[in-house]
């Protein structure tokens, strides 16, 4: 038997506050109740969806040794089955919800996605797919792909990956690519349209499937052409007439003692580390997640086709937030009476392939995001801050699992991959999804509070009747203004969780002491003999002079065990997030029972000696969570004078090709 | 909070009777149904990481004494195995001394390309105890016996060159033999060992 919907909370008095609390509540007790009543359910859906992506990614790794395109089709299917265990999940979340008793009928999708699961996935998981090619997520599975298919034939290995291919196909056949994209393109259409009209629910699929495909193709060889056409248009006349103005323009502006590059610099680096990071991750990921979640549960909205048909705005059609579109309305659009001839029919059929999927895909999106905007700022508000707090939660957990592992080489996260990436998202995804359905009945339950408080729809330019007067309009602004400060109140709170949940270390840190060794997993690693100079030797000769400083460390890499120990990269780490790249490649590679010692050099600013760290590693193509070491200098804000002088005019020559000991 | 059931009309628009959703499946048995799926996502990652761990590290078959191996289109037969302080310069000058504590260990290769592949390779490494491998040093001395130069060495003829290893002396006494080390795929590279 059926348990019944949980219970709709309505707004308390109190002010925002007041609603920011009963939000809050809402969105974290109700989804933990319907987490736990679904678990079983949810987990079973969110396996199958993740095993089926897995199965998918193996098939496409194996299909590669016959065809790097054969791979690439069924790697689609890699998105198509995680994806369609989301919708599912969204699916009998929202029917656990109750989300469709609050829906009229009139706005009710009533093309029969409650009824049938496969319409449910072919009308759906365009929306969704382009949500995660937006997130990036898709160039981060094919980045797997790639990745696995690299260490399957060797870096060096003859059978070309997808992205070999890709980028052949870009940079030596541009045509034949752009060929193909328009010609799966158009096959989507076709496919599309024939479902459209027979209505068949496995072409349904297989027009999300040929849209995977589609949206990979564009990803990873459509990027080369983007390129391609970039390095065409530098080299063209045109490029230095603008470059020519602009310089022209900073010349100007330099006589106004102001630098136009530095400004533009700091105007994109404040907007990419401080704008975006909370524009993108902390509000519109979430929010947009919502709004396309809000398209599994049929709140189908107006088309474009509506729009041309009724000749009138969004704004215009809509009165109020809780109005949806008709989808019925858009079929009806597109069945226009008799068969079109001509030119007509072309004009018809060429605006459906080219508005069709506008229509469909992104234009529904769209106005889902504006539906959820309307939901209002504290809601919203609050919503981002579940969010943030699940995310920052997933997180730390990530963190916490990857130090409970330890670092390792790519060898280790090869084998070990799924068991981590499966660890890491199923604890979350289901609630995240939980989540996700609760803020959107929360939605539906606040535009039902607000239709009620104000009363019947009235058309549109004739007078609600609302509070007028003076003090009426103040207490509105002062409202509006409160809900404001209340949402980005909560903003800031997520942004600066979700901030510091992602400060996690990128690799697994060995810590030592100066001429201490640091154990690693391949044996130990020592450095000592630190070193400043103003001049480099090779073979008693002055090769090298810097007007600043030179700083050599002796760094030696010892195969204790049974596997060799490499390092093949360094950094010193300076005050400030000062960071410094050998001047000299320097490779420890030492065999089993062996220790090899080699000299790394760095070029430093010689007021900024204090606090150098100096951090090895082994550097891999393709690697995961591994180990570095990091070792204090010894050189302090009190000795770092001394250290100055000591190194004024002195001469050092490194060894650079290493030294190999047995070790003892 | 309001009560439980179908919510009440949103603005004008009466509500109309949402359908009814098939029952859920009973809890114990979605428990269940969890626990087969739980099983065979375990199988598959299981299966997974051991055809992973084959396919990511290497793992070699000790060949009969004097028994050929084979990799890349080409027969390998390992005809001695010796070990030396130092390294004799053919061309009369100082021979090569190894570093305290280590010894040279010289293999003696035949190899017969059968067909022209075009990842052959003609090196060898050398495997010790506990899975230790040691790859080729660079001699300073000039050999009686060539190393080993992959491209020239012609198919159908037999060719003969020596890789030489320098090698704690610690485990000079526990060689296994002379590894065909290929990582191209998850099968078990060939160790080869001189005749008895």
């Amino acid at each position: 038997m059926a348990e019944p919907a949980l219970p709709v909370p309505s707004r308390r008095p109190g002010g925002e506050l007041g609603e920011l609390l009963t939000d809050l509540r809402v969105l974290v007790v109700d989804t933990g109740r319907v987490w736990w009543r679904l678990l079983p359910q949810v987990l079973v859906l969110y396996l199958l969806g993740w095993l089926g992506s897995q199965l998918a990614l193996r098939l496409a790794v194996w299909a590669g040794d016959a065809s790097a395109w054969l791979a690439l089709v069924l790697f689609a299917l890699n998105f198509v089955a995680l994806l369609a265990a989301l919708v599912l999940i969204l699916r009998l979340v929202g029917r656990e919800l109750g989300i469709a008793s609050l829906i009229p009928a009139e706005e009710s999708a009533g093309d029969g996605r409650d009824e049938s699961i496969s319409r449910l996935l072919a009308v759906t998981l365009l929306p969704f797919l382009g949500l995660y090619a937006a997130f990036g997520q898709v160039t981060e599975a094919a980045d797997t792909l790639v990745t696995e298919q690299t260490v399957r034939y060797g870096v060096l290995g003859s059978t070309e990956t997808v992205l070999g291919v890709l980028n052949d196909a870009a940079t030596r056949h541009p045509g034949r690519l752009l060929l193909l994209v328009v010609g799966v393109y158009v096959l989507r259409r076709v496919v599309d349209a024939l479902h459209e009209r027979t209505g068949r629910q496995a072409l349904g699929l297989l027009v999300a499937f040929i849209e995977s495909f589609f949206i990979l193709l564009v990803i990873l060889g459509g990027i080369r052409l983007l390129q391609q056409a970039r390095v065409w248009l530098e080299d063209r006349a045109l490029w230095g007439w603008a470059a020519g103005v602009r310089d022209a323009v900073a010349g100007a502006l330099a006589r106004l003692a102001v630098d136009l590059p530095a400004v533009l610099a700091a105007v994109a680096s404040f907007l990419e580390d401080q704008v975006w990071p909370v524009a993108w991750e902390v509000v519109s990921q979430p929010v947009i997640w919502l709004a396309v979640a809000a398209l599994i549960y049929g709140s189908q909205v107006l088309s474009l086709a509506e729009l041309w048909r009724r000749g009138q705005t969004y704004a215009e059609r809509i009165p109020g937030a809780g109005v949806f579109a008709r989808h019925r309305d858009k079929i009806a659009a597109r069945r226009p009476g008799p068969p079109p001839q001509g030119i007509r029919r072309v004009a018809t059929e060429a605006r459906e392939a080219f508005l069709g999927d506008l229509d469909d895909k992104y234009l529904p999106t769209f106005h889902s995001l504006r539906l959820i905007l309307r939901a209002g700022l504290v809601f919203l508000g609050s919503f981002v801050l579940v969010y943030a707090v699940l995310d920052s939660v997933t997180n730390y957990a990530e963190t916490a699992l990857h130090q409970l592992l330890g670092g390792h080489t790519v060898d280790f996260w090869l084998v070990w991959g799924p068991w981590v990436d499966l660890a890491g998202v199923l604890p979350f995804e289901p609630l995240r999804l939980c989540l996700l359905a609760v803020a959107f009945r929360r939605c539906l339950e606040l535009f039902q509070q607000r239709s009620a408080a104000a009363g019947p729809v009235l058309p549109v330019g004739v007078d609600r009747g609302a509070p007028s007067g003076r003090g009426a309009g103040v207490r509105v602004r002062r409202s509006r203004l409160v809900a404001l400060l209340t949402a980005l109140a909560c903003v800031t709170v997520a942004a600066a969780g979700l901030r510091a949940s992602e400060s996690g270390p990128e690799h697994d840190l060995v810590r030592a002491r100066l001429g201490v060794p640091a154990t690693t997993q391949d044996g130990e690693v020592t450095v000592d003999d630190v070193r400043i100079a103003t001049s480099l030797a090779r073979d008693g000769s002055v090769t090298d002079t810097t007007p600043g400083l030179f700083v050599v460390v002796r760094v030696r890499a010892a195969a204790t065990g049974p596997a060799e120990q490499v390092l093949t990269d360094s950094r010193l780490l300076a005050d400030g997030d000062r960071v410094y790249t050998p001047y000299d490649t320097a490779t420890a590679r030492a065999a089993p029972g062996f220790v090899e010692s080699v000299d790394h050099v760095f070029e430093v600013d010689p007021g900024g000696l204090s606090d150098l760290t100096l951090e090895v590693w082994r550097d891999e193509i393709v690697h995961g969570y591994q180990q570095r070491v990091q070792v204090h200098l010894g050189i302090t804000a009190a000795n770092a004078a001394a250290w100055r002088t000591a190194g004024a005019g002195q001469v050092v020559e490194p060894d650079r090709n290493g030294t190999t000991q047995v070790l003892p | 909070m309001s009560a439980a059931g179908p919510a009440p009309a949103l603005g004008t628009v009466a509500t109309p009777p949402s359908p009814v959703p098939p029952p859920p499946l009973p809890r114990r048995r979605a428990w269940l149904l969890l626990g087969v799926v739980a099983l065979v996502v375990l199988v598959y990652l299981t299966g997974f990481s051991v055809w992973a761990h084959t396919y990511t590290s290497t793992r070699y078959t000790q060949l009969a004494p004097g028994a050929a191996g084979t990799r890349g289109g080409a027969e390998f037969r390992l005809l001695t195995l010796t070990r030396s302080a130092e390294l004799a310069d053919a061309g009369g000058g100082e021979p090569q001394v190894a570093d305290a504590g280590a010894t040279f260990v010289v293999a003696e290769v035949e190899v017969v390309r059968q067909v022209a592949d075009e990842g052959f390779l003609c090196g060898v490494d050398l495997l010790g105890p506990g899975g230790r491998v040691w790859s080729a040093t660079t001699v300073e001395v000039q050999r009686p016996v060539p190393s080993c130069r992959s491209t020239e060495v012609a198919v159908g003829r037999p060719t003969r060159f020596e890789s030489v290893f320098l090698v704690p002396e610690r485990y000079a006494d526990q060689l296994v033999g002379a590894a065909l080390t290929d990582n191209s795929g998850p099968g078990r590279s060939a160790v080869l060992r001189p005749p008895a």
